[in-house]
């Protein structure tokens, strides 16, 4: 469970969220919709644990991230929180396989199945700099499911993915929920808010 | 994380060269700056306690005597006793004569014509008794004079009289034309090296052979007989100037003779000891800073290259400390490396530097001998300037804050 009340942050004198109020509880999942810069990656770090709110507070499965030390954040961010980039986010200097198992520490066995099952059996080996900018996605998302946390938060998951591809991502992100998990992702396209059990428009706040 | 730290080792190829170079020229200066320093200093502190630690008693004025004299077979105890003294050799020297030709042109037009000069050199025969001491000759080339080799060893490499080939000699005599002394021909068998001290005797002669020319009664009344020269040896440069004093001491005033010691060199060297060593450790210190320095200026300005990478690994649940682990083991893996090619190039380079030196007219060698202590202290220096470049790194990753690292990328 995730809930934040009263949250602001601001970048210099940019307000980017402004007294946020939200709760989403184990299972459930949140879409949050608007166009690019209107605070949506802001929001989904501040719930990834990647920044701190200037104001209010933040509780993941009951404990108030805000008033914890660093290093209690990144045990947080450890054991609760997973991430998948906006723009992916890949070492270039291993595999695809180990981009997976080595930065997450997942079973090579785990990874290679959901890899195949996205669509990149047969770019295990490869070094992300060969890759599509889809396949990157792909990977970047696998890491993120892989790691199995309470909560998964991801930044546009279906951009740069065909349809086809976008539609079976989104439906493994929601698997995710199935398991009493929370999962947060943003999107600039509103039909994407049907995979959601809740909506949030950044652009109406 | 091993997989992951070989994969930035060599995927991230050309930061690593550059790591390594930097860091590998830095133990390379360290392991050799302090091995040449240290050869330099033993081999002209060597050199001088071979060289400057002769002391000679000859006639006041420079003056070589000619005849022995008693005072100095007397004092040769005493001497012997002196806090300091290693050694004592007395030589009875005497001059051997050598015609010198060349064309005289007279004033007043009265022609030119041949003219002859006889030039005397202070000679004395190598071993026996009063004898030059055979173990002072350090031939530079040739070879020493054997059974009764008509030969002789030039005791001063820079005097530029003779060449190879036969030269006639006379001893006995000062006069060309005297039927005193005895004439012969000799040629030269080596060269000695130059000690300006012990040099003033320039000629030395194959004892056997001088014995057999000039017979008995000659050889005593010329090369025999008590020592006109005498040559004392100190233990170290240090003790050379107390020796000195005390020998002084034992030489009646007036009595013709005096110590002379290489004063200059003596100084040059004491300079050399008390003011190069601070010098040297001060270079190699310098140089061990600097390495330092320009690593963890590298690495920390290096940082900022990928600072998206802790990002990254931070988000995937990597904690800092565990992100300073890899830093560190990918930093000793480097270290490693740059300290397996710094003692390969120690070695190398220092099997081929030689210094060499002009001195007092011979050419001193002096190769690097290589300190172990420096050349295995590499590989914990690399790992603790690893340490210290992982720790000052991930500090500034962590000072700049997750947030702002991953906005860079």
């Amino acid at each position: 469970m995730i809930e934040l009340k009263g949250v602001y942050k601001n970048y210099g004198a940019i307000k980017v969220v402004e007294g946020m109020n939200l709760r989403v509880e184990d299972g459930k999942s949140l879409c949050v919709l608007g166009r690019s810069g209107c605070g949506k990656s802001t929001l989904l770090k501040l719930i990834a644990l990647i920044t701190r709110p200037d104001r209010g507070s933040l509780t993941v499965d009951g404990e108030d991230v805000s008033r914890m030390t660093d290093a209690e954040m990144d045990k947080m961010r450890r054991d609760k929180v997973s991430y998948s980039f906006q723009e992916p986010l890949l070492i270039p200097y291993i595999t695809v396989l180990e981009n997976v198992t080595e930065v997450t520490g997942v079973t090579r066995e785990k990874a290679v199945e959901l890899l195949t099952s996205l669509g990149l059996g047969d770019r295990l080996n490869y070094k992300p700099p060969k890759l599509s900018g889809g396949e990157k996605k792909r990977v970047d998302i696998a890491r993120a499911i892989l790691r199995s946390t309470s909560v998964l938060v991801a930044d546009e998951p279906t951009s740069n993915l065909d349809p086809d591809t976008g539609e079976r991502v989104m439906e493994m992100l929601r698997a995710h929920t199935e398991r009493g998990r929370v999962l947060v992702y943003s999107s600039v396209e509103p039909s994407e808010a049907r995979f959601a059990s809740q909506v949030i428009n950044m652009e109406e706040k | 994380m091993r997989r992951l730290v070989l994969g930035k080792v060599h995927g991230d190829a050309s930061w690593t060269v550059l790591l390594v170079l930097i860091l590998a020229s830095g133990l390379t200066v360290w392991g050799l700056v302090p091995s040449v320093s240290g050869s330099l200093q033993t081999g002209l502190l060597e050199y001088g306690n071979r060289v400057s630690t002769y002391l000679v008693i000859q006639s006041n004025n420079g003056q070589l005597l000619g005849s022995g004299s008693p005072l100095l077979e007397n004092l040769i105890p005493q001497i012997e006793s002196i806090h300091g003294v290693q050694a004592v050799y007395p030589v009875k020297y005497n001059y051997t004569y050598e015609p010198a030709f060349f064309n005289v042109c007279l004033p007043g037009g009265s022609g030119c014509r041949n003219a002859s000069i006889l030039e005397g050199f202070a000679s004395a025969a190598i071993g026996g008794e009063n004898g030059y001491p055979q173990s002072l000759v350090t031939l530079v080339k040739g070879h020493m004079p054997q059974g009764n080799e008509s030969a002789f060893v030039v005791n001063n490499s820079e005097l530029g009289t003779f060449h190879n080939g036969t030269y006639r000699f006379e001893i006995g005599s000062n006069d060309w034309n005297s039927r005193q002394g005895v004439k012969f021909n000799a040629t030269i068998a080596g060269v000695s090296a130059l000690n300006p001290l012990t040099g003033l005797i320039q000629i030395l002669w194959n004892r056997t052979f001088l014995q057999n020319e000039l017979g008995s009664r000659l050889y005593n009344s010329t090369f025999g007989g008590p020592p006109n020269f005498m040559i004392i040896k100190a233990d170290n440069v240090g003790d050379v100037q107390s020796v000195a004093t005390s020998v002084s001491k034992l030489l009646e005033s007036g009595s013709n003779f005096n110590v002379i010691y290489d004063q200059a060199t003596l100084l040059a060297l004491q300079a050399l000891e008390s003011q190069s060593a601070p010098l040297y450790s001060l270079l190699t210190g310098a140089s061990l800073v600097a390495t330092i320095a320009v690593v963890l200026l590298v690495s920390y300005l290096g940082a900022a290259r990928r600072a998206w990478e802790p990002g990254l690994l931070l988000t995937q649940g990597w904690t800092w400390s565990k992100y300073s682990k890899f830093v560190l083991l990918y930093l000793i893996a480097i270290g490693l490396i740059a300290s397996a090619l710094s003692i390969m190039a120690v070695v190398s380079i220092g099997h081929f530097l030689l210094y060499q030196y002009q001195v007092s007219g011979n050419i001193l060698t002096i190769r690097t001998t290589i300190n172990p202590f420096y050349l295995i202290s590499s590989v914990p220096l690399s790992l603790a300037v690893s340490a210290v470049v992982s720790l000052v790194t991930t500090e500034r990753m962590k000072h700049m804050g997750l947030d702002n690292i991953l906005r860079e990328y």
